[in-house]
């Protein structure tokens, strides 16, 4: 890690911890660490974070996104009597979500997307 | 005996193990992946599977291997924030295509959420798998944050989550296009919204249009369903 990965992960870790604080000290029922990327996307908007400051540090993180997921899926073994209890439903549930959430985002798009083109 | 399991448990139970545990099965996993490239051979969906398995036949808890684990998982915190640089990218696309994208994205997130909880509510199951549930469809990092806060189990919701992507990477765009949806834009938004990061893998490989809109919605649909979720979760813990 270079000196330019570690202050762009130094300023993504700042965002994280204000997302946290505010979050924290109000109490709303909402990701500090999402609230961390809207304020991030705002000071990049607005130029008060330059691209090029941290997106070395940003790629990094994102590219690597899966890897860092893994320890969390494997948590499910804990869950595994409930996984096996409930298998119907939770496929039915995903299956028809999945393809709910297609066709509803897909079709109000396609509308939408006439509608101004007009 | 006695001696050998003991010196296993406390290996198990160092930080480096999980650690060199995680890396080194994905890895793998990421290898296998390539030379079979399919959404059934996700790296997330090998290498859990995997460690799942390794742990298993070597009886360690999970409690002990995320002792390395969390060093690893630690890194979604910044992962997530990191998500506003793709936004920032299109901030000019979306506010070009403002109504289109956020409504579109908005219905969808809504829809699928409301579906997901519903089914595995009237099937019977009870407040904790319906809590998880709830928020599955969008980016790992963001709903398994939604889900520790609307009461869900992260991990559960974590496995609902992949298997949403993968649902989606397989059969989205056929599904789409059987249901008279050809357009670029739309299928892309539609992958992002519904599959997150898994479905806008193959929304990439549809076209440069459809994988740039897929990106865009999956990490709107990730803003829209935290401000939803927790909305969602007060209506079903009345019923």
């Amino acid at each position: 890690m270079g000196a330019v990965q570690v202050r762009g992960l130094a300023t993504i870790l700042l965002f994280e911890l204000a997302g946290e604080v505010f979050v924290s000290l109000t109490g709303i029922p909402f990701p500090g660490r999402v609230l961390g990327l809207l304020l991030l996307w705002i000071s990049l908007c607005k130029g008060w974070v330059a691209e090029e400051s941290i997106e070395s540090a940003a790629d990094f993180l994102l590219q690597n996104l899966t890897l860092f997921f893994t320890p969390i899926v494997v948590g499910a073994m804990v869950y595994r009597e409930v996984l096996t209890a409930h298998w119907f439903a939770i496929s039915l549930s995903l299956f028809l979500s999945t393809a709910v959430g297609l066709l509803v985002t897909g079709k109000a798009a396609q509308r939408l997307d006439k509608v101004g083109s007009r | 005996m006695m001696v050998e399991f003991t010196a296993l448990t406390e290996i198990a139970s160092s930080k480096t193990f999980g650690a060199a545990l995680t890396l080194a099965v994905f890895l793998l996993a990421e290898r296998f992946h390539r030379r079979r490239p399919s959404p059934l051979t996700h790296p997330l969906l090998i290498s859990s599977l995997s460690i799942i398995l390794f742990l298993e036949i070597f009886g360690i808890d999970y409690s002990a291997y995320n002792e390395g684990g969390q060093l690893i998982s630690f890194f979604l915190g910044p992962a997530t924030v990191a998500l506003a640089l793709p936004l920032y990218r299109r901030t000019r696309e979306i506010r070009r295509r403002a109504v289109m994208v956020l409504t579109s994205v908005s219905a969808g997130a809504a829809a699928a959420m409301v579906v997901a909880a519903v089914v595995v509510k009237l099937l019977g199951a009870g407040p904790r798998l319906v809590l998880s549930m709830i928020p599955k469809s969008v980016t790992t990092p963001i709903a398994v944050e939604i889900s520790g806060i609307i009461g869900g189990e992260k991990a559960l919701t974590g496995v609902f989550v992949v298997l949403t992507g993968i649902l989606g990477a397989m059969f989205g765009p056929e599904f789409l296009r059987a249901c008279g949806i050809r357009d670029e834009r739309a299928v892309g938004l539609a992958l992002g919204t519904a599959s997150h990061g898994i479905g806008t893998g193959r929304a990439i490989k549809e076209g440069e249009t459809t994988g740039a809109f897929s990106g865009l919605a999956m990490g709107l649909a990730g803003l829209i369903t935290a401000i939803l979720a927790p909305l969602a979760a007060m209506v079903f813990d009345r019923f």
